[in-house]
């Protein structure tokens, strides 16, 4: 592109040089023509020798002046014609003013009267004038010319100007363009690799609880059982510390069975979680006041307060996973509650709120508490029920978020997408 | 010896009691590192075995206070946490010995053998004083051709007599020493507790050997030794 802006400049260059030129030598012309006409007529007024020895020699630059031209505008056929009937116009000038010269005797002119003198200057006159005349006109036309070709110098420079610039803000937006994506791809893997940190240092956490609640319970079977082994074995050095004995034995076989029937749930809850995070839902159009209709049965303290839309909230949801999820909530909530649960049910976006009138949760424990096997107090689960919530929850397209005051009570907020019924 | 045992589940802490009791131990089984400080200030004891993960101060936390607190007996750590960095951590805060749940309560049983043979108290697997010879391993009584297991308890006041067999024990010093925590004696606990030690050896002929010091507490029979092994 620069290649070619640089070769149409060239030509368009040469061609306002070029018309310089034959302006140039129009003007030679016309000059040398005017050097005649004066240098013939002071020979007429003088017959000083010098003036017709000028006179000869502007009548042959004219010549060559005439014949350089001709080359110079074989270009332009317009312009040579009118150049070759300049010629012609030359031609009888001189041989105008040649007549006029031979016709002066040596002391001819000495003797004109000056009226006789001034007849003879003007007997060149008509065709000088003449000749002048086209000569300016063809002066005028490589003007035009000129002025044209400068203009479109000027106009390709300008706009090779402009296109460079053009080419230049391109060039540079180009730039800014490419160092904002650098910013962003760079803070998108600042952010990303942020994230895969939180994500490591979460998935350790998770690693070293899940370490610890599957083996802590599993410590407990082993060391129970062998006890109780171990006791039934034992002889016992009497009747009485037998009996103590197999009293121990079954009181180890009891807290084996309960240990392994809780190991049991936490390996269900497990298995929940993990399907959760990475298997198919099995969305069907449901019905959320129904799904929540189901804790309406009035029930010991805490009470459990459903505000619900007259009308049915269809959600396209997996209505097992969901249920589990909003049930795990919803039992948190009645684990902490003093008095009251109050589930409540907004349509249009569609929310779901869970708030208990419980302590409240201490805000260095809010944080992590979706987080598996977190546990604020030491009561109850697993602390897997809120972390199975919202992994079925984000499955689902939604969010959960959880807003607490210490003291005063704790409000999860479920935002699920909803869907009208097909 | 007296163990001082730190485990946070109950349905942990409970069997490993019961089989260190079995195995004559007397075990002090608490439920966090705050109980078991209040214990080691008032009470020696030869080895603490330890859960990591506590509420309250850690495993660790408690490795380092007890050291701080001038106390040498051994400390083995038990755990889940099973990386090598875990186990250096735990080794660095000053326990002795470590162990990962789920432990197989024989393994145990035989570290803290281990550990306890380490102590300077240690005189080996058997007390023998002239023909009376205690077995620490199987908590049996040998007296000439004839032997008899004791119960747990009956073990610990045997095993303090024998270690010391011209001194003296106090009511109040056994009643400290073979109760375990939480399980405060009735009055005449002791009393009972030396019947029945007595009824146990008697079948070999040394029932006697328990003497009662009248106004002081008990002490091991010095002369009834005297007589039995001259005889």
């Amino acid at each position: 592109m620069f290649a070619n802006f640089q070769r149409w400049h060239q030509i368009d260059q040469h061609w306002v040089a070029h018309t310089l030129e034959v302006l140039l030598s129009t003007e030679k012309l016309n000059r040398r023509l005017l050097e005649a006409e004066v240098n013939a007529q002071s020979y007429g007024l003088t017959l000083e020798q010098p003036y017709l020895d000028a006179y000869q020699a502007a009548v042959q630059d004219l010549a060559s002046t005439q014949g350089q031209l001709l080359q110079q505008v074989r270009d332009n056929p317009e312009q040579y014609d009118r150049l070759r009937r300049l010629e012609d116009l030359l031609v009888r000038s001189i041989i105008t003013l040649d007549g006029q010269l031979l016709s002066l005797g040596a002391a001819e002119a000495y003797e004109m009267t000056a009226e006789e003198l001034f007849l003879w200057l003007s007997q060149a006159r008509d065709v000088l004038t003449l000749t002048r005349a086209q000569l300016q006109e063809f002066a005028a036309l490589e003007t035009r010319y000129l002025q044209e070709r400068q203009a479109r110098l000027q106009a390709r420079y300008r706009w090779s100007q402009a296109s460079l610039y053009l080419l230049t803000l391109v060039g540079l937006t180009a730039i800014a363009g490419a160092v904002v994506l650098f910013n962003r791809q760079d803070q998108e893997l600042r952010s990303r690799s942020r994230q895969l940190e939180m994500a490591n240092e979460q998935l350790w956490r998770f690693a070293a609880n899940a370490s610890h609640e599957l083996r802590a319970p599993l410590a407990a079977v082993l060391s129970n059982a062998q006890v109780g082994l171990m006791l039934l074995q034992s002889p016992g050095v009497d009747a009485e510390a037998q009996a103590a004995n197999y009293q121990q034995s079954q009181d180890c076989l009891v807290t084996v069975v309960a240990t392994a029937k809780r190991m049991s749930r936490l390996v269900q809850d497990l298995l929940q979680l993990a399907r959760s995070q990475g298997g198919t839902l099995t969305l069907t159009q449901t019905d959320i006041v129904a799904l929540l209709q189901q804790w309406a049965e009035p029930g010991d303290p805490p009470v459990l307060l459903l505000t619900l839309p007259r009308e049915p909230v269809w959600i396209k949801a997996d209505a097992g996973l969901l249920k589990q999820a909003l049930g795990n909530m919803i039992e948190n909530a009645k684990r902490y509650a003093r008095t009251r649960v109050e589930v409540r049910l907004t349509a249009a976006p569609l929310v779901i709120e869970i708030q208990d009138d419980g302590p409240g949760i201490d805000p260095k424990h809010l944080p992590y508490i979706f987080e598996p096997f977190y546990r604020v107090g030491s009561e109850g689960g697993f602390g897997l029920g809120l972390a199975i919530a919202k992994q079925v929850i984000e499955a689902h397209g939604g969010q959960v978020t959880v807003t607490s005051l210490f003291g005063q009570g704790t409000t999860f907020r479920v935002e699920l997408p909803s869907s009208s019924p097909t | 010896m007296r163990l001082l045992l730190v485990e946070d589940d109950p349905t942990q802490r409970l069997p490993l009691q019961i089989a260190l009791r079995q195995a004559g131990h007397m075990v002090d089984a608490v439920p966090d590192a705050e109980t078991a400080e209040g214990l080691w200030l008032s009470k020696d004891y030869d080895l603490l075995i330890v859960d990591w993960m506590l509420p309250g101060w850690s495993g660790i936390e408690l490795c380092r206070r007890y050291r701080q607190a001038g106390k040498g007996a051994p400390i083995l750590m038990l755990t889940a946490k099973d990386t090598t960095a875990d186990t250096v951590a735990g080794l660095d805060a000053g326990a002795d010995d470590y162990l990962i749940k789920p432990v197989d309560v024989l393994e145990l049983l035989a570290r803290v053998r281990a550990l306890g043979r380490r102590s300077p108290h240690w005189l080996g697997d058997c007390l023998t004083v002239g023909d009376l010879r205690l077995d620490l391993m199987t908590l049996t009584v040998h007296y000439r051709d004839q032997q008899v297991m004791l119960a747990w308890q009956e073990f610990r006041l045997m095993e303090m007599l024998m270690r010391q067999p011209q001194r003296v024990f106090g009511r109040e010093y056994l009643e400290a020493n073979l109760w375990e925590w939480g399980s405060e004696p009735e009055s005449n606990a002791l009393s009972r507790l030396v019947y029945r030690l007595r009824q146990r050896l008697s079948p070999l002929g040394c029932g006697e050997f328990i003497a009662t010091v009248h106004g002081l507490g008990y002490r091991l029979n010095p002369s009834g030794l005297t007589d039995a092994s001259a005889g």
